[in-house]
């Protein structure tokens, strides 16, 4: 119910109105009524008749305050009548008339159900023995009153294909119940209902708890350190302790330990239970160790993946300034695919130079600019695929 | 002596005049709808306007800065503008008065010139020249301050009346006079001010000249005594003026100057132009100097010469005093003349506005000597009449060069970005109840303020700087924060503390039209939402509450309210209702006028000295001898192949303005690469320094060279969104036919591993409201917030510094959107300070996924402001806080809403190497989007595996899909790291305490963390974050 503001107005103005004292004058006055209970929303009407010309006003004490209400004089009766908004609240009403010890009570009571509300709160629960959520159910009146305790409503819920039905009474105007999670991910599907009014439908997911450990699996096109292949690391479905599949989005973190003490790290989101990672293979030889994890919760077994080298050898030619790395090639033979690492590491008397390039058809020229290198000799390390070679005092004019 | 034309009785109309006002209202009229929208000023009295347009009588306006009061600035021409706007709308109450301003500017001159010259001859040419007078032009078509206008066009009108009032002491003259200050005050407050310095005081000089000159038969027969004597007998009515208008200056706008009282001007100064050296910053030079001046200049000798004879003397020292001022920081003089205080608040350039506009009369009376007049007879007996001739077409050609040039240089040098259509924007507001938070505009220029106008929703930001109100913009040198990329780091800082914690603002939406801020606002938790069909992208940010319904503001007295609503017009009705009479006389001519006093000064003046002519000759001269000088030294700074360091600054340059093609023709002409090759790699580089980069400094320095050969290092400093970069280059360059042309780097070969990918992922999506409703969101339409767990968190120091760090895990199962906010407590639970995560932290977080995160608390966040009030900003330098408690206790909140974006985690760490305290590695992008910026957040532990210390460093290289990008990091130095309390007793998630999730469970609890073989930092663990800038 809406309290408009002349109704304010009207509080406002009786309450000033009233704390006025006024001299007790005791006429004779006599209530005519004589039901005492009403229906919300019934049209109340209290007469009483007076022996004098006095109007004295009626005092109504109810939910929404208090409020004093002007009578229609007829014949000998005074009418008064109860406002709309007043006699659809269900309730008891104190009533008084002014200037005299006439007082009573009248009771409203809620009509019918007219619509249930209910609410259910968390949305979500995770699949397991222990977490619930709740539904508060209130059933009301067309003037949303609140129906009286022990008026049974029907909670009704559907899962795991079976439906279930449970009776609770109201008690202080409300009623509740706990709604407990399945071991099985899904939905649950509740509504009230009484009688032939029904509440709207309640819809409370069940997700997958907490992972358990899982495996790990690989796929690759080949063994080889060539860095310009993709790897997957694949887990296996992961599921919670009651078997239900993690939900998708899931995060899992792979961690990568090299034998050569270097880290590789990478994350994969879960597809039905299924997280898969890719990886560029190294380029050099090397094992590696992998594990998966979903942080504190889950975690794989150690995989180990070996790496067989792409290249086996390379030839060095120095032309003037030039630093020419040639003959490249992969496993088949074949020209390395372009972009694949040349570290050169100059070092002369006071200098110490490390050039990084990646190889153009299987071909690097590291070119010493006169402006960095003057002349003199220099030692030259050349790195790939894990191939080392040292020319020690070149002279580089 | 020269006589000028006899005065021609006032019955005949001024033809010049009525031209001038014909050409005037034709030329202005015609422009200002090109350009008026597009100046600086103009919008913001619109804005102003509106808000007298619907709050008439009510000062506060809650839609800027939290609120400010329209108080802070004279209401006269927004409130005529709100008058005109209920028959036209807005725009048309703009326009007309822009209209309105200039026929009061034309009139204002005229009177202004017969005043001085008491020739209508003169104050008819005058008039016609202040049609095209550049500063004026500049004002009205690239500034738009229309108040300003009004206002010293009023003050020309009322000088005339202060004149006879003077010189006759005819009350009606003084009343007639005062109420045209009136409207002065009412429209601009800063004009009566210093127009009675620079105007009134040196026409009270001239005023007591004249009395003197009829007290004797010549003028150099005033001495001293002569002056005194007659100054003693106006003594009187001076005093009455002033004392009157000193009333009318401060009663009118009363509650104008309570304002200002009761709430200072506190804030750091914003750096404005005119302050600038004009020779060395060249743009501030053209715009303040040159422009205004124009062609004044030449005539300057003419201008000091009349200005410094002795009737005008005192308006020669006005105008000398305004010059020199109006030169703002090229010389020491004007900031010794003002003071520090003053020189930093006032702009400067208005100086030389009032300089040009005091010149005019003499121009004006210049123009008609020269074209009827004995210049033109001296110049055609000595010269020829050829020479008159040709000299005329020069001037007439460079006043309409000047005009033209001033008109449409926002055409050549836009300083708004173009127009945006505000409807789709003003749509979004209106819909969804989106008004029920504040906004942001980004990269808006002062389009801002007709937004605003359009709109009842509130921004946090504003485009009034004197009225700004919250200390995070007040201690700001920065005037707007939706061009803070401009004002560098300090607006960057700025704007970063809005976006880091906008739930103090209620800040939900920011609409973005500058991509640069793009990676500011995904890195601090924002997300986009839509592009509006205006190209306009609308970032979101959740876990912000809308505003309260009632808002607080500070209330003035009643009297004020409407002392403010119905002062400013009532002074325009006053002084229409007091000078209509003599308008109308002037205009209609139906009965002979009495001639004003100043027409019967008898017009005499010695005839112009050759040595003059020679003068203007010589200045001439220097000026083209000046600008010959200035076109040569900007040639040769700007001929990139003039050397090897303008080679390598020219290639930057281009490149920073994304001039592909210039940058091309700066590359060795040998190395045979094609513009098409050139444009491709470009077209594939991304990142933080290609794509949102803006090069700040530069400097170059030759590391060793040949002759035809050098290597230059070049040191950049780039203002990047995220961070301030320095960068040493080092660039080979090589001469070729005596050019210079620079060597470029070899590309990356690498080729990624397969031509075509598949990728699989899961997708989110949220309804939102299931309804299409105006109710608030069904119960059960929201969605449950994410279950977080703060797995650790701390208080510590660093180097003098407070943070607070930890790690929190989505413990749901649907992707999280984190926002996590800290506050820090002395012993004696006071609070100091509190802030929000910001960079360091994964705003969004997948199931499961864990993010380290790291609160610092920048100078705002603590409670008293006045101590963090930086002296020079640097975002990475803190300022140093003294309080009186140290920070010992923290409470931390963290909030996790449900996100459905920005969830991208394919890069990789490809291969990760430490050694000592260096960390070297390479991304590898797995994925199938471009990530724009990656972001490595590094966490380090002690050797019991917890967590000590938090950062993050961004990549400033994109990484393509199947590509790799090397990164080398250093390990930041702990010895002096402290801890100061780690106990989480008031750590909670969505307002609830922490959960416990994981240690309800049994099971060994799992955490990798990579091992170091440093001793200080035993393990570190790297999380990854990508910016995704074009998302497909």
């Amino acid at each position: 119910m809406i309290l408009r503001n002349s109704h304010i107005l009207i509080m406002i103005v009786t309450l000033l109105m009233s704390s006025k004292e006024h001299p007790y004058v005791d006429p004779t006055y006599r209530l005519i009524n004589t039901t005492t209970e009403y229906l919300a929303g019934d049209n109340i009407v209290l007469e009483i008749s007076a022996t004098t010309d006095d109007i004295p006003l009626l005092k109504i004490m109810g939910n929404q305050g208090i409020i004093l209400i002007k009578p229609l004089k007829n014949d000998a009766h005074l009418k008064y009548p109860i406002p709309q908004f007043i006699s659809s609240e269900a309730g008891v009403l104190y009533w008084k008339l002014l200037q005299t010890n006439l007082e009573g009570k009248l009771k409203i009571l809620p009509k019918n159900i007219h619509h249930i509300e209910s609410y259910v709160g968390p949305p979500t629960l995770e699949a397991s023995k222990d977490d619930f959520t709740m539904i508060t159910i209130l059933p009301v009146d067309e003037f949303d009153n609140p129906q009286l305790d022990n008026t049974t409503v029907t909670l009704k819920n559907f899962m795991d294909f079976k439906k279930e039905e449970k009776d609770l009474m109201i008690n202080n105007l409300f009623t509740f119940d706990i709604l407990n999670a399945h071991t099985s991910t899904g939905k649950l599907i509740t509504t009230v209902t009484s009688g032939n009014v029904s509440s709207k439908e309640h819809t409370i997911d069940i997700m997958a708890g907490r992972a358990v450990d899982f495996t790990l699996s690989r796929k690759r096109n080949h063994p080889y350190a060539d860095g310009n292949q993709t790897l997957q690391l694949i887990t296996s479905s992961i599921t919670d302790r009651y078997g239900n599949t993690v939900s998708d989005g899931t995060l899992v973190t792979f961690y990568i330990q090299t034998e050569h003490g270097a880290t590789r790290q990478t994350t994969a989101t879960t597809i039905n239970g299924v997280a898969t990672a890719n990886l560029l293979h190294p380029e050099k030889a090397e094992s590696w160790e992998v594990r998966a994890l979903i942080p504190n919760m889950a975690v794989s077994n150690y995989m180990k993946i070996e790496f067989l080298p792409a290249i086996k050898d390379f030839d060095i030619q120095i032309t003037g300034r030039s630093i020419r790395v040639t003959s490249l090639t992969s496993f088949l033979g074949q020209i390395i695919p372009d972009g694949f690492t040349v570290e050169a590491i100059i070092v002369g008397n006071d200098s110490d130079h490390n050039l990084n390039k990646g190889t153009l058809n299987g071909d690097v020229t590291f070119y010493l600019d006169p402006n960095v290198f003057e002349k003199g000799d220099y030692d030259i390390k050349i790195t790939a695929g894990g191939i080392v070679k040292h020319l020690k005092n070149v002279a580089i004019e | 002596m020269y006589k000028m034309q006899p005065l021609k009785s006032s019955k005949k109309t001024n033809k010049i005049l009525i031209v001038a006002l014909f050409v005037g209202l034709l030329f202005h009229g015609a422009t200002i709808f090109y350009t008026l929208e597009t100046t600086y000023d103009a919008l913001i009295h619109l804005f102003f306007a509106e808000h007298y347009a619907s709050n008439w009588f009510e000062p506060w306006n809650f839609k800027w800065y939290t609120g400010f009061t329209v108080m802070s600035y004279p209401p006269l021409v927004h409130q005529s503008i709100a008058l005109l706007s209920s028959i036209g709308g807005l725009k048309f109450g703009m326009f007309t008065i822009a209209i309105v301003g200039v026929i009061l500017f034309i009139t204002g001159v005229y009177r202004f010139t017969l005043l001085l010259t008491s020739n209508r001859n003169c104050a008819g040419y005058a008039a016609l020249l202040a049609v095209f007078s550049s500063s004026f032009v500049e004002t009205l078509h690239i500034f738009g301050q229309l108040p300003s206008i009004v206002g010293i066009s009023v003050l020309m009108h009322a000088l005339p009346e202060i004149y006879l009032w003077l010189k006759n002491g005819k009350i009606k003259y003084l009343i007639t006079s005062l109420s045209l200050i009136a409207v002065t005050v009412t429209s601009h407050h800063v004009t009566p001010i210093f127009g009675m310095v620079f105007f009134i005081f040196p026409l009270i000089g001239m005023v007591i000249m004249d009395h003197s000159r009829d007290r004797v038969s010549t003028y150099r027969q005033i001495t001293f005594k002569v002056f005194l004597v007659s100054f003693f007998k106006l003594f009187k009515r001076i005093v009455v003026f002033g004392a009157c208008s000193l009333v009318i200056i401060i009663g009118c706008i009363l509650p104008y100057w309570i304002n200002t009282k009761n709430n200072p001007i506190t804030q750091v100064p914003i750096p404005h132009g005119s302050r600038d050296n004009f020779i060395e910053i060249t743009s501030s030079g053209l715009v303040f100097f040159l422009i205004p001046w124009g062609i004044l200049l030449l005539i300057l000798p003419y201008i000091f010469y009349r200005y410094y004879s002795k009737r005008y003397l005192f308006f020669g020292l006005s105008i000398t005093l305004l010059t020199i001022l109006g030169t703002g920081g090229t010389t020491p003089i004007p900031r010794t003349i003002l003071g520090e205080n003053a020189f930093n608040i006032l702009t400067l350039d208005r100086f030389t506005l009032w300089a040009s506009i005091m010149s005019l009369p003499m121009l004006g009376e210049f123009a008609y000597r020269f074209i009827n007049g004995d210049l033109k007879e001296l110049i055609q007996s000595k010269l020829g009449a050829v020479y008159h001739r040709l000299s005329g077409g020069v001037l007439a050609g460079l006043i309409i060069f000047f005009s033209i040039f001033t008109i449409t240089l926002g055409n050549f040098r836009p300083s708004q970005p173009p127009k945006i259509k505000m409807l789709p924007i003003v749509n979004f507001l209106d819909q969804d109840q989106h008004h029920e938070w504040r906004y942001l505009t980004l990269g808006f220029g002062d389009q801002m303020a007709w937004l605003s106008a359009q709109t009842n929703a509130l921004t946090v930001d504003g485009n009034y700087h004197s009225a700004r109100r919250l200390p995070e913009l007040t201690t700001r040198p920065i005037e707007r924060l939706e061009n803070s990329k401009f004002k560098g780091v300090e607006g960057l800082g700025s704007l970063q503390q809005f976006l880091t914690a906008p739930e103090k603002y209620h800040l939900k939406y920011i609409f973005s039209n500058d991509k640069f801020y793009d990676p500011m606002l995904y890195f601090s938790g924002w997300q986009r939402l839509q592009q509006l069909e205006n190209g306009i992208m609308v970032w979101e940010k959740l876990n912000v509450a809308p505003l309260p319904k009632i808002l607080p503001f500070q209330d003035v007295a009643q009297w004020q309210k409407l002392l403010w609503g119905i002062m400013p017009i009532l002074t325009v009705l006053i002084a229409f209702v007091l000078n209509f009479h003599l308008l109308l006389l002037r205009l209609l001519k139906y009965k002979e006028v009495r001639l004003p006093d100043y027409l019967k000064v008898p017009f005499t003046i010695k005839n112009i000295p050759w040595s003059l002519i020679v003068l203007l000759h010589i200045w001439s001269i220097i000026l083209v001898i000046i600008s010959i000088i200035g076109l040569y030294l900007l040639y040769i700074k700007n001929d990139a192949h003039h050397s090897p360091e303008n080679v390598s600054i020219a290639y930057y340059d281009a490149l920073d303005f994304k001039e592909f093609k210039k940058a091309h023709s700066y590359i060795d002409v040998k190395s045979k690469l094609s513009l098409d090759q050139y444009m491709l790699e470009v077209s594939v580089s991304d990142g933080l320094l290609s794509s949102y980069g803006k090069l700040d400094e530069i400097d170059t320095q030759i590391v060793s060279s040949t002759d035809s050969t050098a290597i230059v290092q070049v040191f950049t400093k780039w203002i990047t969104p995220l961070k301030k970069l320095e960068k040493a280059t080092i660039i080979s360059t090589v001469k070729r036919d005596g050019n210079w042309y620079i060597q470029l780097q070899e590309k990356d070969p690498d080729l990624p591993p397969d031509q075509f990918i598949s990728v699989n992922q899961t997708d989110f999506y949220n309804q939102g409201r299931r309804k299409a409703t105006v109710e608030k969101t069904f119960h059960e339409d929201v969605l449950k917030q994410p279950e977080l767990q703060l797995l650790n968190s701390k208080l510590v120091k660093n180097e003098g510094q407070y943070y607070l760090l930890g790690e929190v895990q989505n413990i749901d199962n649907v992707p999280a959107d984190v926002v996590i906010n800290g506050t820090i407590y002395d012993n004696s639970n006071k609070e100091l300070a509190s802030y929000n995560a910001q960079y360091d932290l994964k705003h969004k977080l997948l199931p499961k996924e864990i993010s380290s995160f790291k609160i610092k608390f920048e100078g705002i966040a603590w409670q008293n402001t006045k101590d963090s009030i930086p002296s020079g900003f640097d975002p990475d330098h803190y300022t140093p806080i003294n309080f009186e408690s140290e920070p010992q206790v923290f409470n931390l909140q963290a909030a996790g809403n449900v996100a459905i974006t920005d969830l991208y985690k394919a890069l990789t760490i490809n291969e990760l190497h430490i050694k000592g305290d260096k960390l070297s590695g390479s991304l590898f992008n797995a994925g199938n989007q471009q990530v724009t910026v990656p972001q490595l957040l590094l966490s380090y532990y002690d050797q019991h595996s917890n967590l000590v210390w938090v950062e993050h460093h961004f990549i400033t290289d994109a990484i393509r899909p199947q590509r790799k990008s090397n990164f080398e990091i250093k390990l930041t130095d702990l010895k002096e790291l402290k801890t100061i309390n780690s106990n989480m007793s008031n750590c909670y998630v969505n307002g609830l305490p922490n959960p416990n999730y994981h240690t309800s469970y049994d099971d060994k609890v799992e955490h990798e963390l990579i091992p170091t073989s440093n001793s200080e930092i035993p393990y570190i663990k790297i999380e990854l974050n990508s910016y995704i800038g074009n998302p497909n």
